[in-house]
C-alpha cells in the first residue's frame, strides 16, 4: 500500500473544520493513495446496498465498531446525548435494515472493515474516524469505492438517523426534529408553540 | 347482492368503497387499480425515508416519455394502491361558497350546478373521514355548527413572526387544516410516509377496509382498466382491463362502475371507451370529455432574515398557518390565492456535520438568522382549449399515452405577480433584507388538475349530472376532480372526499342500481 502523509495544513485545505482539528493529536492522518488501495477497490455503481439479499442479523461486536461513529460525533460536535438509551434504539433499527431486503449487512461488513483497519493504522480513533468521514475529498469523486459507499450508505445514514432518533438536536436549543419521537404535534411540549 | 366496479383507488375509491360499504344494502365492491400494491405504515419503509432520504414514491410515477414540461404529470401523481394520497400533504381547506359560483360572479368559467350549502354536510362527513385537525370556530366559510375531529394545530414562534407582519398589512390569517390524526401521531416532519398512518392516505384507508369487509371488497392492483363495456348507449355491463401480473387482458361485469382514475385518465379512459353509439366516446357527445383542464398555477418567496436569538427553525414539519385573505370574493374575478408561511434552517444539521462544519461555525450559523419562506397556490380560469387527449402508443402501464394542451389566462399571469409581489413586502415587513429575496412563479401541473369531464345540468355543458351520473348513462358515475366545474383556489382533495360522500349516499339510495330491463 501506498501512504500519503497528510498534515493539518492540508487538512484545513481539504475542509476539516477546527474544532475536529482539534480532536486529532499531533501528527498526521494516514490514506491510501494508491487506487488499487482497498479504500478505493470498485465495488459497486448502485445507490441500493450490494448483496442486498443477503439478510442477518449485525453481530454485536460489529455493531459496537459502527457505532463509534456515532460516539465521535457526540464528543466532537458535544451533541450531549444519552448514548446508551440511542444505541438501544439503533441496535433494533440496524436489524430492520438487516433482516429485510434491501439488506445492508454487506455495506454494514464492508464499513467495519474499514474502521478496524483505520483504527488499527492511526493514532486515535478519533484520527481513524476524521479520515474516514472526511480525508482525502477526492474519494467523493468515487462514490462506487469501499470508502465511498460507506461513506454515502453507512456513515451519512448512521448520522441522519443519530440526529433526531438520539435526541441530539436538543443541544442546539431546538425542541423537535424531523424524525424524533417526540409524541404527537398535540403534546404541549412536542413543538415550541406561539402565542398570538 | 349488487355489484359496483370503482376504476382508482385514490381518495375518491376509497371514500366511495367505505361509505357503500357501510350501507344496508348488499354491495360486491371491485376496485381496480393500474399500479402496484403497496405497504401502509411499514417501518423499515419510514426507516430508509428518514436514514437515505429514499424516493420512495420514484417508481410509481408517470413514464418519462409522458412528461409534459408546461403541465408536469410526472411526480404530480402516483399509479400505486391509495394513489396521490400517498404523497400529498394533506392540505384540506374547504371550497367557498363564491367558488360554486364562478361563471355568476366574474363571467369566467361556469357555476357548479349545486352549491355550497348542498355540499356543507357532506364537507363535515368529509373531515370526519379524513381525520382533520382544524379550527371548528373559524366560519369562514361557513361550517354551520360542523366540528373539527382534531383542534387545530397551534401556531409555531416561526408562525408568529409571520403573523406579525400579515398584521401589519391588514392580511387575515387562521389555521391550516390539514389531514392529520392529532391521537395518533408520534412523530412530525416525516409525514410523506407515517409510520403510524397519522396522515390520511387511501392506501391505509383500503387496507382497514379490506379487513373489515373482507368478503365485500376486492382489490385488484396491477390492474388497468382500458375500457368501460356498454350494452347500448345507456347501460354498462363492466370494464375491460389488463392483468400486468400475467400479461392477459381480462373483463368483468357488475351493476354499475363509478370512474375515480383522476383528471387526466378518467378523461382519457371515456375518450378511450368509444363504440358505435358513442363514437367520440363515451359521454362526449358535447365535446367536453377532457376539455377546460386547469391547476393551481403556484408561487412562491423566500428571505433570510437576520438574527435569529431564538434559534427558530422547523420544528413541526408541516404547515399550521394559512392566509385565505386573498381567496375572497373581492379578488374572484382576478383569481384568488391561498398563502402559508414557515421558518426553516438553511441547512440541516446533519448535512452541516456531514460537511464538516464545526459545532462552533454551526451554533454561529442558526443565531445568525432564518430562511423565511411563503407559498401560495391560485385560481385558474379555464378554456376549452385546454385539453386532455389520446397521444399515440401506451404507457407501461397498458394505457394510452396522454396528449395536453394547456395554457394560462393572462389574467391569472399578471394576478400571480401582484401575489408574488405581496409576499415580497411581507417578507420585507418580517424583517428580510431586500437582496435576500428569491421568487418564484410556476404554471399549474397535474397535482390538482381538474375540470375534464365537468359537472353540468345539461349535457350540453358538461359531461356528468349534478349526481355525477355520465349524462345519458344510468349506471355509470365519475367521481374525481375531473367533474369539478372550477377549480377555486384552495386545494381540492376535500371537495372530492365529499363529492365522493355525497355520491355514496345517492347511489344507496338507487334500488335498484340498474333500472329494470326496457327502461333504458
Amino acid at each position: 500500500m501506498t501512504e500519503l502523509k497528510i498534515d493539518r495544513r492540508q487538512l484545513i485545505r481539504m475542509g476539516l473544520s477546527s474544532s475536529v482539528l482539534a480532536t486529532l493529536p499531533l501528527g498526521c492522518v494516514m490514506l491510501g493513495n494508491d487506487e488499487t488501495d482497498e479504500l478505493l477497490q470498485f465495488v459497486s455503481n448502485s445507490r441500493s446496498p450490494v448483496d442486498a439479499k443477503r439478510t442477518g442479523s449485525l453481530p454485536q461486536e460489529d455493531f459496537e465498531k459502527l457505532v463509534g461513529l456515532c460516539q465521535y460525533v457526540n464528543r466532537a460536535w458535544e451533541l450531549d446525548a444519552d448514548m446508551g438509551l440511542y444505541f438501544n434504539r439503533l441496535r433494533a433499527d440496524l436489524d430492520f435494515k438487516t433482516s429485510e431486503e434491501p439488506s445492508y449487512l454487506t455495506e454494514y461488513k464492508h464499513a467495519v472493515e474499514l474502521i478496524s483497519r483505520m483504527v488499527g493504522t492511526t493514532s486515535s480513533v478519533e484520527q481513524a474516524w476524521a479520515s474516514l468521514l472526511f480525508a482525502d475529498s477526492d474519494v467523493e469523486n468515487f462514490p462506487a469505492t469501499k470508502l465511498g459507499r460507506a461513506r454515502r450508505l453507512v456513515f451519512s445514514e448512521l448520522i441522519t438517523h443519530q440526529i433526531p432518533v438520539s435526541g441530539a438536536f436538543k443541544s442546539f436549543g431546538l425542541w423537535n426534529y424531523s424524525g424524533y419521537f417526540g409524541g404527537s404535534f398535540t403534546a404541549p411540549e412536542s413543538y415550541r408553540k406561539g402565542a398570538v | 347482492m349488487e355489484s359496483i366496479i370503482i376504476v382508482g383507488s385514490g381518495v375518491a375509491g376509497a371514500t366511495l368503497a367505505r361509505q357503500l360499504l357501510k350501507t344496508e344494502n348488499d354491495y360486491q365492491i371491485t376496485v381496480f387499480e393500474a399500479g402496484p400494491d403497496f405497504k401502509p405504515g411499514d417501518y423499515r419503509i419510514w426507516l430508509d425515508q428518514v436514514m437515505a432520504d429514499v424516493d420512495l414514491y420514484r417508481e410509481f410515477v408517470d413514464d418519462p416519455r409522458t412528461e409534459h414540461e408546461h403541465f408536469g404529470l410526472r411526480g404530480s401523481r402516483l399509479f400505486v394502491k391509495g394513489g396521490t394520497t400517498n404523497h400529498w400533504g394533506g392540505l384540506t381547506p374547504r371550497f367557498k361558497p363564491e367558488d360554486f359560483e364562478l361563471k355568476s360572479r366574474t363571467g369566467f368559467g361556469t357555476d357548479w350546478p349545486i352549491n355550497y350549502d348542498e355540499m356543507a354536510p357532506y364537507y363535515a362527513e368529509a373531515e370526519i373521514l379524513l381525520g382533520i385537525t382544524g379550527d371548528s370556530e373559524n366560519d369562514d366559510p361557513p361550517r354551520y355548527g360542523a366540528k373539527y375531529p382534531f383542534p387545530p394545530t397551534a401556531f409555531t414562534l416561526g408562525d408568529v413572526l409571520i403573523i406579525e407582519a400579515l398584521k401589519t398589512h391588514d392580511i387575515s390569517y387562521g389555521h391550516m387544516s390539514i389531514a392529520r390524526d392529532g391521537n395518533r401521531c408520534i412523530t412530525t416532519g416525516t409525514c410523506n410516509y407515517c409510520p403510524v398512518n397519522a396522515r390520511y392516505t387511501a392506501l391505509y384507508d383500503l387496507a382497514r377496509l379490506q379487513d373489515e369487509y373482507e368478503d365485500k371488497l376486492t382489490l385488484k392492483t396491477e390492474a388497468p382498466v382500458t375500457k368501460i363495456l356498454m350494452d347500448g348507449k345507456k347501460h354498462t355491463r363492466g370494464v375491460s382491463f389488463l392483468n400486468l401480473k400475467t400479461g392477459t387482458p381480462d373483463s368483468m361485469e357488475a351493476d354499475a362502475v363509478i370512474v375515480c382514475g383522476g383528471t387526466i385518465e378518467s378523461a382519457k379512459l371515456l375518450l378511450s371507451s368509444a363504440n358505435k353509439d358513442w363514437v367520440d366516446g363515451i359521454g362526449n357527445d358535447s365535446g367536453h370529455v377532457g376539455r377546460h383542464l386547469i391547476g393551481h398555477p403556484v408561487m412562491g418567496a423566500s428571505g433570510v432574515r437576520p438574527g435569529n436569538p431564538d434559534k427558530l427553525a422547523g420544528e413541526l414539519g408541516f404547515t399550521s398557518l394559512i392566509s385565505r385573505h386573498f381567496d375572497s370574493p373581492e379578488y374572484q374575478h382576478k383569481g384568488k390565492m391561498w398563502f402559508s408561511g414557515s421558518v426553516g434552517l438553511n441547512s440541516s444539521l446533519e448535512r452541516q456535520i456531514l460537511a464538516n462544519v464545526s459545532r462552533a461555525d454551526m451554533d454561529a450559523s442558526l443565531i445568525s438568522g432564518m430562511r423565511i419562506s411563503l407559498g401560495g397556490e391560485m385560481e385558474q380560469f379555464e378554456s376549452p382549449e385546454n385539453r386532455v387527449s389520446l397521444g399515440s402508443g401506451t404507457t407501461r402501464h397498458g394505457l394510452p399515452n396522454t396528449e395536453i394542451e394547456v395554457g394560462v389566462h393572462e389574467i391569472n399571469i399578471k394576478t400571480r405577480q401582484e401575489h408574488v409581489q405581496t409576499f415580497v413586502e411581507i417578507l420585507k415587513t418580517a424583517g428580510c433584507t431586500e437582496d435576500s429575496i428569491e421568487t418564484d412563479a410556476g404554471d399549474p401541473d397535474g397535482a390538482h388538475a381538474s375540470s375534464t369531464c365537468r359537472m353540468s345540468s345539461s349535457d350540453v355543458d358538461g359531461v356528468v349530472n349534478p349526481d355525477l351520473q355520465i349524462h345519458g348513462t344510468d349506471n355509470l358515475y365519475v367521481c374525481s376532480n375531473a367533474v369539478f366545474p372550477s377549480i377555486a383556489a384552495a386545494n381540492p382533495t376535500l371537495t372530492l372526499s365529499a363529492l365522493a360522500v355525497r355520491l355514496a349516499e345517492h347511489i344507496g339510495e338507487q334500488s335498484p342500481l340498474v333500472p329494470l330491463s326496457g327502461s333504458h
